[in-house]
């Protein structure tokens, strides 16, 4: 390559041109980027949210913080127990009149039809309550060792 | 803006126009060793470097129009770096016949913008004055 070519006018133009580009596409992934901010978290969990649901209309109801994992953690043998004192607990935190059940009588009598929505609903959109997934090749998942 | 270090930045050209602008990049030149013995003796008669490799990587590519497809399809280009931004004030390298051996991609990404890029060159021009 010609010296001369290299700072030709027209590729100093260029170079200014693209080197902006790049510039440009960095600023938008910093934009992108989610910044971990507790305070905002803090806010958030402590509120009730509300969705409008496509079945069971409006719904509210409140996040699980570390206190509750505990809870369920401490009082919940199966996962079946765990789900149900994660749902009471997330629902009581919107609808406090709620009576006070252990998860055993919340899953015996809360609907099947709404239970089976709600906990749709938790697991694909919140992120709470994530199921356990088979692995990418297809293979079974393993099993929980048995105590 | 800080200004540009050699090893930085650099321009990518393609007979003698610029055809995109990289960013990030690092370069490493390696050469083979070529090392013998006479016979009985423990002490090498000869050590040398054999077969040489440039090889670069580049954490941003941007690449203009059509560029992109000829690049990643394996079309050679130059590198310049010039820290001083013009050639005429030393020192500037020039990576002659630079093709792309890796990429990545955000899935999705558009606008000519490739990351994480690994090449070779087959000749490095070093101008320091």
């Amino acid at each position: 390559m010609k010296k001369e070519d290299i700072d030709s006018p027209k590729n100093l133009a260029l170079t200014r041109e693209y080197a902006a580009k790049l510039e440009e596409y960095d600023q938008q992934q910093v934009a992108k980027a989610k910044i971990f901010d507790p305070k905002t978290l803090l806010e958030r969990a402590s509120k009730i949210h509300e969705v409008n649901h496509p079945t069971l209309g409006l719904l509210k109801f409140g996040e699980l913080t570390l206190e509750d994992s505990e809870k369920i953690a401490n009082q919940c043998k199966t996962d079946e127990e765990k789900t149900a004192m994660a749902l009471f607990l997330m629902l009581k935190k919107a609808y406090p009149d709620m009576p006070d059940m252990t998860p055993k009588q919340f899953w015996k009598k809360f609907p099947m039809m709404e239970g089976g929505q709600l906990l749709n609903y938790f697991t694909t959109e919140t992120g709470f309550l994530s199921p356990s997934t088979n692995s990418k090749s297809g293979s079974r998942s393993t099993r929980k060792r048995k105590r | 803006m800080s200004a540009p270090l050699l090893g930085r930045n650099a321009r990518l050209y393609k007979t003698g126009i610029v055809i995109g602008h990289g960013k990030n990049i690092s370069v490493k030149a390696a050469a083979e060793l070529i090392k013998d013995y006479d016979m009985d003796s423990l002490t090498p008669a000869i050590v040398a470097p054999g077969k040489q490799t440039f090889k670069w990587t580049a954490e941003k590519f941007y690449l203009n129009g059509s560029w992109m497809t000829l690049i990643l399809a394996g079309t050679e280009f130059s590198m310049v770096f010039q820290p001083a931004g013009t050639y005429k004030t030393a020192p500037y390298e020039e990576w002659i016949g630079c093709v792309v051996l890796s990429v990545e991609r955000t899935a999705g990404e558009a606008g000519g913008i490739i990351e994480k890029i690994e090449g070779e060159a087959t000749v490095v021009t070093v101008h320091d004055s």
